[in-house]
């Protein structure tokens, strides 16, 4: 006994501090006790020493808490495991590791059925056995004894799924038992397992049975029967989607109330298995979506959800989606009344259906807005298109933008006469109220128009105004000023012109105002939003926000200038710039440091200091980068001279059209300048002579510090920040267009997205050079140009009286005289003079297959083996590339406008191309309201070939494009080289079905508007499917394509008629 | 030749031009014959009788005679009036094989809108070379102001504002409304407010509904009206 002992005892267990106490409490036992202790110890030994240990170190603890019976028995138990025909030495030490307490707690008797139970289990796998014992022991005390038996009844029945990797799966199975006994009930212990296997391979056992999804255990039970049993049923159809339901639904649940969220479990189990393949997209958002539903709407609203599952199961998804927006629009009762019609839809036809309730059709759209408050652009473009071309004398074209705000976007092409007009108002609660804010900002852009806003003096070579406000050496900020300034300006000076909008507006503003008001932090847009409302509105008749209060008290005097009716859109950049150089944070004013130093110490401190400029580069250490302080002249003046005003340039600047930099000002500050920026007006205007700088004084530094940090809060409200707006800069305008899908029978609503991307042209090369490939063609074109001249005459015969003789009515006369017969007088003919109104768009298919040569090149040929020795040393001029479709159009198009020159009608040129409904490219070359310059020559030799061929969407731009064109006669000239393609361009990627009736669509839509459009295909399979898509006389098809640039007059000859 | 919009006073020159009685005006239509210019047989009991047409009686008497609308009436009435537009000053009577010198006051005045009837109403080189041309515009934005408020009664700054309101309706032409709204209907306008009829209310009936049946159109101009008038 001594060897045995040896192996266990003193050397090994003495070794740990564990060990060495466990002793020490046992002999405190009693010499019996102890005695006893080391015997069964010994006896374990002969097995396993490493388990004689565990049990000697927890055995006198066990002593202590059962007494002498109960440890017989307890150390029998154990030495059984060991004993065991299996002698299971990993459950034995499981066994020796229950804790004292907890045995005291379960009772031997539960101790026993435990061993039992892992018996059973080591029975069928001794590897399982270990794992059942060694994951229960820490928790077998909080186990039920039938919880524990379905726990083994199931893992024993899993060991036996799936051949041998059965095995593993039971592993994992019990190796779960930490968390899953924890949490689940007996009962579920069936259906989690079966889930278990069933969404294998898509979640492998160890991911599935080792973490419990997050919220899982906050469902109820019948929650989680109806989770695991929509899982095994979605499983049977899509693994992958069940395993997402499983792990993602009960977290994506969490937030909703307990009986929402049974709701929503339902209808997953009603149309799980169906619409299995949506399920990965619609499950993470699904507890969100149900969240956004106003709460005490959200039963009702799942009650409709799952009376549509069960009628139309596909349906359910989409709606699901649909139902906040719904909710948002519309009463209860209103959705309820949608949903009914969508139904019929529905049972009628299935796509429509789900395009329906996903609110994609158009029926669907405005069935769901007859029955709301909101405006919506589709209701009023048509009039405000009238209003704003009314008010600014310019014709427009309308694209929708997102969100609705006071402060509307400017245009990155202004030329282009579009105006961006929120999609939706639904601020106010009178639909009349929200017809208004459309208004107010149509108002603002017509103003833009009417009072010069694009004619703000900013350096040529920045690219435009907005472009100019967006450049990276200006703080973020500007741009978003530059909206407030001018929107003051152009406010006040539409209330001069027009004093009915004096009251909408202040009554817009103060709505605006009332809306943000419960704000407690508002984003920057908002903020911004408020502070023009603020400005707008009759501040005695409103108390402003508290966040609104300082800033509006500090921007109120400095933009009160721009009230006068000389204030132009440059004074409205010099206060937006003034403002931006102190509100921006300080990293993005390193570029106005010099400015921010001063107008900072201006507002800490210098007012107090007449002679400020002593210390410039004293205290305020904060502002990076201080430059050495130049050389200038003591000040003339005392500061009290100091004007910051608005207007005039200064006389000695010779046109300057360079607004201030800081670094300016500041030496013109402290030259003595009196920088007045009101057209030498100043004296007679109120509100001049205003200090900036006094303004930002009568704050506080840290207020004025709170002001930046509340300005340059990230902006959540879904409006693109400045910087973001930078990365994607050349993008341009974005337009949304409704498609036509014959499946559904309807429009998908605002389906495709459009962008407007200007093209960089090139020095002009490409047109030079077709102008001297078609030396001889061109002069003939345009004698053929020539003789449509006359043809702006009409000859009207049969007149008593004219300009010329009719030779056939006069030859009839003299027949009718000598046959004695009365003669008819009507012999003369006149001309009547036409004028020729005509506008013309040229719109280029820009796809990757224009890529392709027009003459394939011929195959290599290799000399023949003796003729090798002849070898041609000489230099060899590289081949010309092969000439592209592409190229061919562009050489039609130059002709075209050479053409074109000598009858001066209007026409434009854009291309188009995109990858997918998102991403439609509509490329800008030349606009009806540019002359053939250098810039335009340069963009149509730029036109290259790009990706996929959408156009319907391009089709649908273009009409648009001529409705803002005021001419008696509109064409759409559409060259193309194949079929509508695009990859997802109707389900079926390989039917063309889809895009030519999209294209159909697009094209009648085009005749409705009065537009005339004529397709010119260069594919020689162009007739099969042009001549479904329009008549046989508006389109063809040019089997040569050599011979396009010398086609394509003669077919604007025939086609375009005045 | 008065050659005006619509609305413009063209129907009004000639009238002040003359002298009270000394003016015949024909408004020209599509039935208008040569007969109803120049004359006709009338039978009277048992003998027919010449009855001399307005131009004649002008002709003879040295009147004015005012063609109102000269394109609505047919081609081959307006041919009637060639011998008498140039050095000939002859009005030749087929019915009565006489030829009737003018009197040297005889004047004709002629008035046509050129641009809203349809090109084949236009009026003939031959004729229109006949004539010296009065154009008759919309006057600018203080002179039409200045008719509106001297014709209607409103005062001046009513008057600018129906002014501006025509001007900016006139953007429209061809863009939704086929012709751009008229001093005569500003005039009107003009008129309902100085009979106390609410600004708006008063374009609204006056202007809008006068100009377009189309709805969206009517919408767009009340709304514009809005804009103008408190």
């Amino acid at each position: 006994m001594d060897s045995v002992r040896a192996l266990w005892f003193e050397s090994h267990l003495f070794g740990d501090r564990e060990g060495r106490r466990a002793h020490a409490a046992a002999e405190r036992l009693g010499p019996q006790a102890h005695t006893t202790i080391l015997a069964v110890a010994d006896r374990l030994a002969t097995a396993s020493p490493v388990v004689a240990q565990q049990f000697y170190r927890c055995a006198w603890a066990v002593w202590t808490v059962l007494g002498a019976e109960s440890f017989a028995r307890w150390a029998d138990l154990g030495c059984a495991l060991l004993t065991h025909d299996l002698a299971l030495r990993d459950a034995a030490l499981a066994y020796f590791s229950v804790r004292p307490r907890a045995l005291a707690r379960m009772g031997l008797d539960r101790l026993q059925t435990w061993c039992e139970a892992g018996a059973r289990v080591a029975a069928v796998s001794r590897k399982l056995g270990a794992v059942f014992f060694e994951s229960t022991a820490p928790i077998i005390d909080a186990i039920e004894p039938e919880l524990l038996g379905e726990w083994v009844r199931q893992g024993i029945r899993l060991q036996g799924v799936g051949g041998w990797h059965g095995e593993f799966i039971a592993q994992a199975y019990f190796g779960a038992a930490r968390q899953a006994l924890r949490r689940l009930r007996a009962a579920e212990l069936g259906a989690w397992a079966h889930l278990g296997v069933a969404v294998q391979p898509a979640l492998r056992e160890g991911k599935f049975f080792g973490d419990l999804p997050a919220g899982l255990g906050s469902l109820s039970v019948t929650d989680r029967s109806v989770l695991f049993s929509t899982a095994i049923a979605v499983a049977a159809v899509n693994p992958p989607a069940a395993a997402m339901l499983y792990t993602q639904l009960p977290g994506a649940l969490m937030r909703l109330q307990p009986i929402v969220r049974h709701q929503l479990l339902r209808v997953f189990q009603v149309v799980g298995a169906l619409v299995a393949s949506s399920l990965p997209d619609i499950v993470p958002v699904a507890g969100a979506l149900v969240h956004d539903i106003p709460a005490p709407r959200r039963q009702a609203a799942l009650d409709i959800l799952l009376a549509v599952a069960r009628d139309f199961p596909a349906g359910a998804v989409p709606l699901l989606r649909s139902l906040p927006v719904a909710y948002e629009e519309v009463p209860h009762a209103a959705v309820e009344q949608w949903v009914q019609r969508g139904l019929s839809i529905a049972a009628a036809n299935e796509e429509a259906g789900i395009a329906y309730f996903g609110l994609q059709s158009r029926t669907s759209v405005k069935v769901l807005e007859a029955a709301s408050t909101a405006a919506t652009l589709t209701d009023v473009q048509g009039l405000l298109r009238k209003y704003v071309h009314m008010l600014s004398g310019q014709p427009v074209s309308i694209r929708a933008d997102d969100p609705f705000r006071l402060r509307p976007p400017l245009e990155e092409f202004p030329l282009e006469n579009e105006i961006a007009l929120p999609l939706k108002i639904d601020l106010f609660a009178t639909h009349e109220d929200n017809c208004r804010a459309y208004r107010f900002v149509a108002a603002q852009l017509a103003g833009r128009r009417e009072f010069g806003t694009y004619d703000a003096a900013v350096p040529a070579d920045t690219g435009g105004l907005l472009r100019f406000l967006r450049a990276p050496e200006h703080p973020q900020l500007l741009e978003e000023l530059f909206l407030v300034a001018e929107g003051y300006r152009i406010a006040s000076a539409l209330a001069r012109t027009y004093p009915g909008l004096l009251r909408e507006q202040r009554e817009i503003a103060a709505g605006v105002l009332r809306h943000h008001a419960s704000e407690k932090v508002p984003s920057q847009s908002v903020l911004l939003d408020a502070l023009l409302a603020a400005l707008l509105t009759d501040s005695a008749a409103i108390t402003l926000p508290p966040w609104l209060q300082p800033l509006a008290a500090v921007v109120a005097p400095c933009v009160a200038p721009l009230r006068d009716a000389q204030a132009s859109a440059d004074d409205s950049l010099r206060v937006a710039q003034a403002l931006a150089a102190q509100l921006a944070p300080m990293e993005q004013r390193s570029e106005l440091s010099f400015g921010d130093l001063l107008l900072d110490k201006v507002a800490a401190e210098a007012m107090y200091d007449p002679y400020m400029d002593d210390d410039l580069a004293g205290p305020s250490s904060e502002a990076p980068g201080t430059a050495v302080m130049p050389e200038l002249p003591p000040p003339q003046s005392p500061p009290e001279d100091l004007q910051l005003q608005l207007g005039e340039q200064q006389e000695d600047a010779g046109g300057l059209t360079v607004p201030l930099s800081a670094e300016e000002l500041q030496r013109l500050i402290d030259a003595g300048a009196d920088l007045r920026m009101k057209q030498g007006h100043g004296d007679d205007i109120e509100g001049l002579g205003l200090y900036i700088s006094d303004l930002l004084g009568k704050l506080p530094a840290e207020q004025l510090e709170q002001l930046r940090q509340l300005l340059n809060e990230p902006d959540s409200s879904g409006r693109p920040l400045p910087r973001r707006w930078l990365e994607r800069r050349g993008e341009g305008a974005s337009f949304y267009y409704d498609e036509w899908d014959f499946h559904i029978d309807d429009y998908r609503q605002r389906w495709c997205r459009l962008r407007e991307i200007a093209v960089d042209g090139d020095a002009g090369e490409f047109f030079n050079r077709t102008l001297a490939e078609y030396a001889q063609l061109i002069p003939e074109v345009r004698r053929q140009f020539q003789r449509i001249r006359p043809e702006m005459y009409r000859i009207i015969k049969g007149l008593e009286d004219g300009e010329d003789f009719d030779l056939n009515a006069v030859v009839n006369a003299r027949v009718d005289r000598r046959a004695n017969r009365a003669p008819s007088p009507k012999f003369y003919v006149a001309r009547t003079r036409e004028e020729r109104d005509v506008a013309t768009l040229f719109l280029i298919d820009m796809s990757a297959s224009t890529d392709e040569p027009v003459h394939k090149p011929a195959p290599p040929v290799y000399p023949a083996d003796d003729a090798l020795p002849a070898l041609d040393l000489r230099p060899v001029r590289p081949a010309a590339p092969p000439r592209r479709i592409i190229d061919i159009t562009k050489e039609a198009l130059v002709v075209m406008a050479e053409a074109l020159a000598e009858i001066g009608d209007a026409y434009a040129i854009y291309g188009f191309s995109g990858h997918g409904r998102n991403n439609v490219e509509f490329y800008l070359v030349k606009s009806f309201n540019e002359p053939l310059s250098t810039a335009v020559k340069g963009r149509i030799g730029a036109i290259e070939p790009k990706r996929s061929t959408r156009m319907g969407t391009a089709l649908r731009h273009a009409t648009e494009k001529l409705a803002s064109v005021n001419s008696r006669s509109r064409h759409i000239i559409l060259l193309s080289d194949g079929f509508p393609q695009d990859f997802d361009y109707g389900q079926d990627r390989r039917s063309n079905v889809y895009g030519l009736r999209d294209t159909t669509a697009a094209l009648r839509e085009a005749e409705a508007s009065g537009i005339t459009p004529f397709c010119i295909t260069v594919d020689k399979a162009g007739h099969d499917y042009l001549r479904e898509m329009c008549d046989g006389s508006r389109y063809m098809v040019i089997e040569d394509i050599t011979a396009l640039p010398r086609e394509l007059p003669k077919i604007y000859q025939r086609v375009v008629t005045a | 030749m008065a050659c005006s919009l619509c609305g413009t006073g063209n129907g009004t020159a000639p009238g002040e031009g003359a002298i009270a009685g000394n003016l015949i005006t024909v408004a020209c239509h599509e039935d208008l014959t040569g007969s109803d210019l120049v004359g006709r047989y009338l039978i009277k009991g048992d003998e027919t009788v010449w009855i001399d047409g307005p131009l004649t009686q002008a002709v003879k008497a040295g009147a004015i005679c005012y063609l109102d609308e000269i394109v609505e009436a047919r081609k081959d009435t307006i041919v009637l009036i060639h011998p008498l537009t140039d050095h000939r000053r002859i009005l030749p009577i087929d019915k009565k094989g006489e030829i009737i010198e003018a009197h040297p006051d005889f004047l004709l005045v002629i008035s046509y809108n050129p641009g809203y009837q349809s090109v084949l109403k236009d009026l003939k080189h031959s004729t229109r070379q006949r004539f010296v041309t009065i154009d008759f515009d919309y006057p600018p934005r203080d002179k039409e102001a200045q008719i509106i408020a001297h014709e209607s009664g409103v005062d001046m700054d009513m008057a600018l504002a129906l002014a501006k309101l025509g001007e900016k309706v006139r953007h429209l032409k061809a863009s939704g409304l086929e012709e751009g709204v008229s001093t005569r209907l500003l005039i009107y306008a003009g008129q309902l407010i100085q009979r106390k009829l609410p600004a708006r209310r008063a374009c609204r009936v006056a202007v809008s509904t006068s100009l377009t049946d189309d709805l969206e159109s009517q919408r767009a101009i009340d709304a514009l009206a809005s804009s103008i008038f408190e």
